[in-house]
């Protein structure tokens, strides 16, 4: 606490800088909000070479003759002209300009703004009074929903737990990762440094005419992030916002209990002709609820925020700290993320030409995770893998003094206890799957992170409409981890007998410097503006780590390198980044013709290190126009306010690219142990194979699109685009026999076709009621177009030991989708095996039993065999939607919000079939148990013979569309004499609840699986939240 | 300063700064010279680096993990009688279960891995063999003997190759990219050529022993060794003799002699023994995890562990993956015979111990790589890091390969008798006065059980054409099984090169 005081008094201090309006004069007055009669600071009365500006309370001055006359301009108010008449106190009623703020509407495109109306690309906004009243962990899930055609998915419910952000789908099989711009600054290694209230705006840059001015990092997309800066502020504006919220799970995923498993194993083992394990079942009962004992409920979620803001004429500041904390829903202590953030951006106007401005951000965060979406080793796979009659903590001496808890009578050293005992070893399920509390009990690896960012810019106006800018941009990181893993027992094959503890350190640095020159004119109604510039960055980073092993303690906190005591296992590890830089030179006219017919046309030109000299140099052209209808004379549909019709076509890149990706390097670690005392001697190969052709991935893309606005409260953009990936960089599968590993090279492609919609009803009933409804829906089809291989696919990702094949990378099929064999229910008897016939009339299926799967002979070979296996699923869903309503009724406001996906599959890939003593879902009980019993799950049996659970079919394919209420809020505004008498400008109080209800067929624990691409192997699940919170704003 | 002049003086500051960054993105701003790596084109200039580079090969004969687990041995006793697949149940390692029943096809078995392993074995030793003459650093004395182990290597890379498959593209230097596809896949009687005159070169020039802290690398007697093997592979009656002459140079040159003790073999000491001709080494101080294995790190035998008693708790042992439980027809074989007892574990006969049956259990597990409790590795994953060496080529393989030939090109069947009982008289069985085919039969039966279940099997029963006969119920059929199907992977990558072995 004493902590957080010291930051509010630091900032208090910054209260003293204070902007002075100027004193004396004849004429003086007040400018006041036309509508609730608020005193508007910082408005400016402007009388020939004479201005003053108003103070806090809305008051200024001015030394003028009589008769002369004035303009009163406030920013987002329609400015006013005044007489100085016979009095000398002049009231000015300023009023809002509603048309003006959502007309003509800036929007950020890079490198510089531009006219709503005037934009021709595909971009997407988000404003920061769309979000200051949601609790958003971190910035990323301010998209989520929010936006057509940005695919938002958190990768885990892990606390620090990053989001997979798409832009218009998977744009390449390397990594589709959009480029992050924040405050002019192209920020690397993730954007969870900032401070969700800091943010002003999020400008989404979808289509290549848009992205093309970032060239080669253009093609997954570009989001730009400007955070506050206080101009908007009238004088100065204190804001404290906090909340505190409880999560919990949503959701149990029933699976058998004690008495349960302990009947299917013995009818397991029956089927197979073995002993029955359990002689009575029922004497189980219901066993260990391991997702109970799992599960950490009521955990905390909590933000504070204090920040300063203000702006005059001469300038404007925006400071502010916040401190966030997140315990996780699982593993209790051992799932958790800290932030604590700080920043001040400050704009100076140093005389009518020049505008300095330097924005700075610290951010320093520690986090603390358990293993995720894993078949080897989650805390909630376990949980569900593991069997019910294992106790959480085996108290009976009896056990305890027989194995495996004892060795030789013994009992061991290394078991994992707590307070409440030893924990209980599991005599039925093996390897990985342990008991889930004794697991993360031992776990301690806190990540922290240190990033401090920096801009400073100053902006010339050399001649009336030339500018000149100059910024520069440091982004300095610190970050790495400390560990340290106790001995332990968990079972035979995961103990550890001496401690190790373990430490890594990193540091990136980049700098990046941005010249440009923008010159705006008119001719006539033909207005005209340039921009011309170059840019420069460069990313250096090094690290540093170690590990030792027997420290003298098993206290985490106590444990460090330097304190352990077994010298020969002190390892050390550390390098350098390879030094990347990039080299720019871009320009944009954007032209328009009395608002009418607008245009714009980007070339961008880059030079990247990361290939060779002969491929280094890209260029990235773009053309985009539009055409405001509505202006035209013709136009006479009054309802209809605007009528905007635009078409782009642009050529983006991609540089994502390994370091010396292009060449072959040496590579150690080929070592082979020689000698009586087996040392490891170490050697050496070549990485690869060298492809001095590499060159940039490129993403041509072709958008049209359209804007309506009607009645004044009715909006609808409207996008179609296709979008082609050339130049894909694939790893061609060369053939073995060359004996080393191909290097990747340009031959694949990758087609994403779509439409995205936004609309959006707002309107304003009466004083006390307004209603807004807005939405987006995206639909998107993606298509692997050329592998580049002979094959014409690339093996995905697999599951268990066996490494089974279940998603693959095929040409003219969507990417990563689910693979397997497809099942046609269950065989009923032997007589349906018999009649389960190929071509030439044999039994595809020889060694099936009644109950096993009738697997389809997709390619009519007359065998089931691995050629069988096909598309069974598809992760990546047909289409998303989002929908917020807000509800305002006097001093109550109302929020929903909801998402949802539609039309992708998952893969419960969460049970180890590998392992056939591992528990199962609680859908088991419905297994085949005769002819007749169903045909849905195959009978149980330790002699698979028909591999119904080896094989990846159809089975663990389910629907993974959902439709969440992400949020519902519900906030009591307090304002007017009772917030003036307490010293406030306002006051919020709020319910909030965070994923209330969930519409799906799921099974699973979550259908938001964001890292896993459509597998889910034990995810850890989204939380349920409520928080009560409180917004104030001071006078 | 007047207005004018403070404008001015920016809009100088201004170009200047313009001005600098322009000048500072020269060439060398985007050049990028690597910083703690080296690239090929620089490297290759010293012994240290030539040795780096020989090491590299080495390494290859250690790894148990391409395209899933394959390890060479383990999987030669699951195509034998030896020992059956096993592991937790049928669908436990699928390409195991397939070698083991003869249900291999192009996509399913453990072919990619051996076919991969072999060919980067191969990679890294014509790589070798092209830089080391360019390395002016080396001296001639190391020059000399390392290009014999390199020789040595690639030959043994072909070795298996050509036993595995027949038909395999014959590759003799570093592919440029223009012969990835011109390449030709040949059969066995243009491969051994090259394997004989790499081990007859690599004979030359190797020396007759290392000292203990080089041991790992190959030596004379090695190479003699393995071209005994492989000309008693290859099968024409005409070089019996030569194989019979080079047995004999490895028993007259007085570096080997039969232990004592047949269990003491199967120790941790007793490693490189004077009965070790060649092996392939592997230790328990590489403290690897999962997420090193295979990685640079994975110097254990995980061999080893798969074998093990699943979910063993019990004495003397460790806990396995219950891969490779001894077949019924091995115990049969070795009733009575004084070592069963050091190359079979009866379960049932330990005190006290309990573990999970899995597929096809027969309650027999292999001894002599056995996961030993005194043994699990003081780090990183016990199941990673078993130490025990492969024995390769046991001086006993040696005498028995001596004997067979002597019998074979018409020699002294006295000589031939006195090899075979030197290998009987070690365990305490009498000496037997066979003659003829007889004194043949019990050459092969004496190798059966005097290399149980250390992956001989396989190959014994090809070259001596009973495979059918013996694995027939298994599944074998002559035909098809000799060889394995060539991966369908390479065929995808390379279809214009390589044709499928007939049967597949």
């Amino acid at each position: 606490m004493t902590k957080r005081k010291h930051f509010i008094a630091s900032l208090l201090f910054l209260f003293t800088i204070g902007f002075s309006a100027q004193l004396g004069a004849q004429y003086r007055g007040v400018v006041l909000d036309a509508t609730d009669n608020s005193p508007l600071p910082g408005a400016v009365i402007k009388a020939g070479q004479k201005s003053a500006m108003t103070d806090i309370e809305g008051r200024w001055t001015l030394d003028v003759a009589q008769g002369s006359t004035a303009r009163v301009s406030f920013v987002g108010y329609l400015s006013q002209n005044i007489e100085f008449g016979a009095s000398k106190e002049i009231t000015v009623k300023l009023k809002y300009d509603q048309a003006g703020a959502t007309l003509d509407e800036v929007v950020v495109v890079g490198f510089g703004t531009q006219k709503k109306s005037n934009v021709t690309g595909a971009i997407s906004s988000v404003k920061s009074e769309d979000l200051e009243d949601l609790q958003l962990p971190r910035v990323e899930t301010a998209l989520q929903g929010r936006t057509s055609g940005v695919s938002v998915v958190q990768s885990s419910g892990q606390p620090g737990a990053g989001a997979t952000i798409r832009i218009r789908g998977t744009s390449s099989i390397n990594g589709s990762d959009p480029l992050y711009v924040i405050d002019g600054v192209v920020i690397g290694g993730g954007i969870d440094f900032l401070n969700p209230n800091d943010i002003e705006t999020i400008e989404v840059l979808k289509d290549a005419a848009s992205a093309a001015i970032y060239g080669a990092r253009g093609a997954n997309g570009v989001i730009i992030i400007t955070t506050k800066n206080g101009s908007k502020v009238k004088g100065m504006q204190v804001k404290v916002t906090s909340y505190t919220g409880l999560q919990n799970p949503w959701k149990k995923t029933p699976v058998l209990n004690a008495t349960e498993y302990a009947t299917l194993q013995n009818e397991m083992a029956a089927a197979a002709g073995q002993a029955l394990p359990y002689s009575n079942p029922s004497q189980y009962g219901v066993g260990t609820d391991w997702q109970d004992a799992v599960f950490n409920r009521n955990a905390i979620i909590q933000n504070s925020d204090i920040s300063v803001a203000g702006g005059t004429d001469r300038g404007s500041y925006y400071a502010s700290v916040s401190s966030f904390n997140q315990e996780g829903i699982v593993a209790e202590g051992k799932s958790y993320y800290e932030r604590l953030a700080a920043r001040l951006n400050t704009t100076t106007k140093v005389n009518d030409r020049l505008t300095v401005g330097w924005n700075v951000a610290y951010t320093h965060n520690q986090s603390n995770g358990v293993a995720e979406n894993t078949e080897w080793g989650s805390p909630l796979g376990r949980a569900l893998n593991i069997d019910p009659i294992t106790p959480l903590y085996e108290t009976d001496p009896t056990v305890l003094s027989g194995t495996p808890y004892s060795s030789g009578g013994v009992l061991r050293s290394n078991l994992v206890r707590d307070d409440n005992g030893i924990f209980g070893i599991s005599n039925r399920v093996t390897s990985e799957v342990v008991n889930p509390v004794a697991a993360y009990s031992i776990i301690n690896n806190v990540g922290w992170a240190d990033k401090i960012v920096n801009n400073t810019y100053a902006e010339f106006e050399i001649l009336p409409g030339l500018k000149a800018r100059s910024s520069m941009g440091i982004d300095l990181a610190f970050w790495g981890s400390d560990g340290l893993t106790p001995s332990h027992y968990l079972n035979a094959t995961n103990l550890l007998d001496t401690n190790n503890v373990y430490s890594s350190f990193n540091r990136g640095f980049t700098w990046i410097w941005d010249n440009t020159l923008t010159y705006s004119h008119s001719v006539g109604k033909h207005n005209l503006n340039y921009l011309l510039g170059h840019s420069a960055q460069e990313v250096n980073g090094r690290y540093i780590g170690g590990n030792k092993r027997d420290v003298p303690t098993q206290d985490f906190q106590d444990a460090t390198i330097d304190y352990g005591r077994n010298e020969i296992s002190e390892q050390v590890y550390g390098g350098r980044w390879e030094r990347y830089a990039i080299e720019s030179y871009f320009g944009r006219v954007n032209y328009d013709y009395d608002g009418k017919y607008v245009a714009t046309a980007i070339l961008r030109g880059d030079a990247s290190s990361r290939f060779g000299q002969n491929n280094r140099w890209g260029y990235f052209p773009s053309l985009s126009a539009g055409w405001n209808v509505h202006k035209e004379d013709f136009w006479i549909y009054d309802n209809v306010n605007t009528l905007k019709l635009k078409a782009g076509y642009g050529l983006n890149g991609s540089d994502a690219a390994g370091s010396l990706e292009y060449a072959s390097t040496i590579i150690g670690g080929r070592s082979y142990t020689f000698g009586a005392n087996e040392v490891l001697v170490n050697g050496t190969t070549p990485a690869q194979v060298a492809n001095p052709d590499l060159r940039w991935e490129s993403v041509a893309q072709l958008n049209l699109g359209a804007e309506i606005r009607a009645y004044d409260y009715l909006v609808l953009g409207f996008d179609v685009y296709n979008r082609r990936t050339n130049g894909m960089k694939t790893r061609p599968p060369l053939p073995d026999y060359i004996g080393n590993d191909p290097s990747t090279a340009n031959v694949g492609s990758m087609l994403n076709q779509g439409i995205d919609i936004e609309f959006g009803y707002d309107r304003t009933y009466s004083k006390d009621f307004s209603l807004g409804i807005s939405g987006n829906t995206s639909f998107i089809k993606n298509e692997v177009v050329l592998i580049g291989n002979d094959a014409g696919y690339l093996t995905g990702a697999g599951w268990g030991p066996q490494g089974l094949e279940i998603t693959r990378i095929t040409e003219g099929l969507p990417i990563g989708y689910l693979y397997g064999y497809q099942t046609d229910g269950i065989f009923q008897n032997m007589n349906d095996v018999f009649s389960h016939t190929g071509v030439e009339g044999d039994t595809l299926q020889p060694m099936a039993q009644p109950g096993d799967f009738r697997f389809v002979d997709v390619n009519g070979d007359g065998v089931i065999d691995a050629d069988d296996r096909t598309m069974i699923g598809n992760p990546t869903p047909d289409w998303t939607a989002g929908l917020t309503i807000d509800m305002r009724y006097k001093n109550w406001d109302i929020n929903i919000f909801g998402q949802g996906v539609f039309g992708n599959q998952i893969y419960n890939a969460t049970r180890r079939y590998d392992l056939p003593t591992s528990n199962m879902p609680a859908s088991a009980i419905d297994r085949w148990t005769g002819e007749g019993s169903t045909n849905a799950y195959p009978r149980l049996t330790f002699n698979d013979v028909n591999k119904n659970f080896a094989r990846s079919s159809d089975f663990y394919v389910e629907d993974g569309s959902f439709f969440r209420l992400k949020s519902l809020q519900v906030g009591y505004n307090l304002t007017g004499g009772i917030a003036d008498r307490l010293g406030l400008r306002k006051m919020r109080v709020y319910y909030s609840g965070t994923n209330l209800l969930t519409f799906t067929k799921y099974s699973g624990f979550d259908p938001e699986i964001g890292a896993g691409m459509g597998i889910d192997r034990g995810i850890y699940p989204q939380a349920r939240v409520n928080t009560i919170g409180l917004n104030i704003t001071f006078k | 300063m007047n207005k004018l002049n403070q404008t001015k003086s920016i809009w100088v500051s201004l170009l200047l700064a313009l001005t600098l960054i322009l000048g500072s993105c020269s060439k060398d701003f985007l050049n990028t010279r690597p910083v703690g790596r080296v690239l090929e084109v620089n490297y290759y200039q010293t012994e240290e680096q030539a040795f780096e580079a020989l090491v590299s090969i080495y390494d290859v004969l250690q790894w148990n993990d391409q395209y899933g687990f394959t390890m060479f041995r383990f999987l030669q006793n699951v195509a034998s009688d030896d020992t059956y697949a096993g592991g937790s149940d049928a669908s436990d390692q699928p390409s195991w279960v397939a070698y083991d029943n003869f249900t291999l096809t192009p996509n399913l078995g453990p072919q990619r891995g051996f076919w991969r392993k072999s060919y980067k074995g191969i990679y890294r030793a014509n790589l070798f063999l092209e830089k080391i003459d360019g390395i002016e650093d080396a001296s001639e004395a190391f020059r000399t003997r390392t290009k014999g182990e390199a020789k040595f290597l690639r030959a043994k890379f072909y070795f298996d190759l050509v036993r595995l498959f027949g038909n395999v593209p014959l590759i003799d230097h570093t592919l440029g990219a223009s012969e990835y596809y011109t390449v030709e896949q040949v059969g066995p009687d243009q491969i051994y050529p090259l394997i004989i005159s790499d081990l007859e070169d690599a004979i030359a020039v190797l020396p007759s022993s290392v000292s203990s802290n080089q041991l790992g690398r190959v030596t004379k007697g090695a190479a003699q060794a393995l071209l005994a093997r492989a000309l008693l592979f290859e099968n024409d009656e005409n070089n019996m003799s030569q194989v019979a002459s080079l047995c004999e140079s490895v028993i007259q040159s007085g570096e080997y002699s039969l232990l004592t003790s047949f269990a003491d073999l199967w120790t941790a000491d007793g490693e490189w023994s004077s009965e070790s001709v060649f092996e392939i080494t592997y230790s328990e101080n590489s403290a690897s995890d999962w997420g090193s294995f295979g990685w640079g790190g994975g110097e254990g035998n995980v061999g080893v562990q798969f074998i093990g008693m699943r979910d063993y708790n019990g004495p003397t042992y460790a806990t396995g993956w219950g891969f490779c439980p001894v077949s019924t027809e091995l115990e049969a074989a070795m009733d009575g015979d004084p070592r069963y007892g050091y190359t079979i574990i009866d379960a049932d006969a330990l005190p006290g111990a309990e573990y999970t049956p899995g597929y096809q259990n027969t309650g027999f597990w292999m001894r002599k790589y056995a996961p030993i409790a005194a043994n699990v590795a003081p780090d990183g994953d016990p199941a990673l890091n078993w130490g025990n060496n492969i024995r390769e080529i046991r001086y006993a393989d040696v005498l028995l390969m001596a004997a067979e030939a002597i019998v074979r090109s018409g020699g002294s069947e006295g000589t031939a008798r006195t090899y075979l009982n030197q290998v009987r008289d070690r365990v305490g069985l009498a000496a037997l006065t066979s003659s003829g085919n007889q004194l043949l039969e019990d050459i092969y039966t004496e190798r059966r059980l005097e290399l149980a279940t250390e992956g001989h099997r396989f190959f014994d029963l090809i070259r001596t054409g009973k495979a059918s006969e013996v694995l027939g119920d298994q599944g074998f059929v002559a035909s098809t099984h000799t060889y394995l199907p060539i991966p369908q992977q390479e065929i995808d990558a390379a279809p214009d090169v390589l044709t499928q072995n007939p049967g597949y």
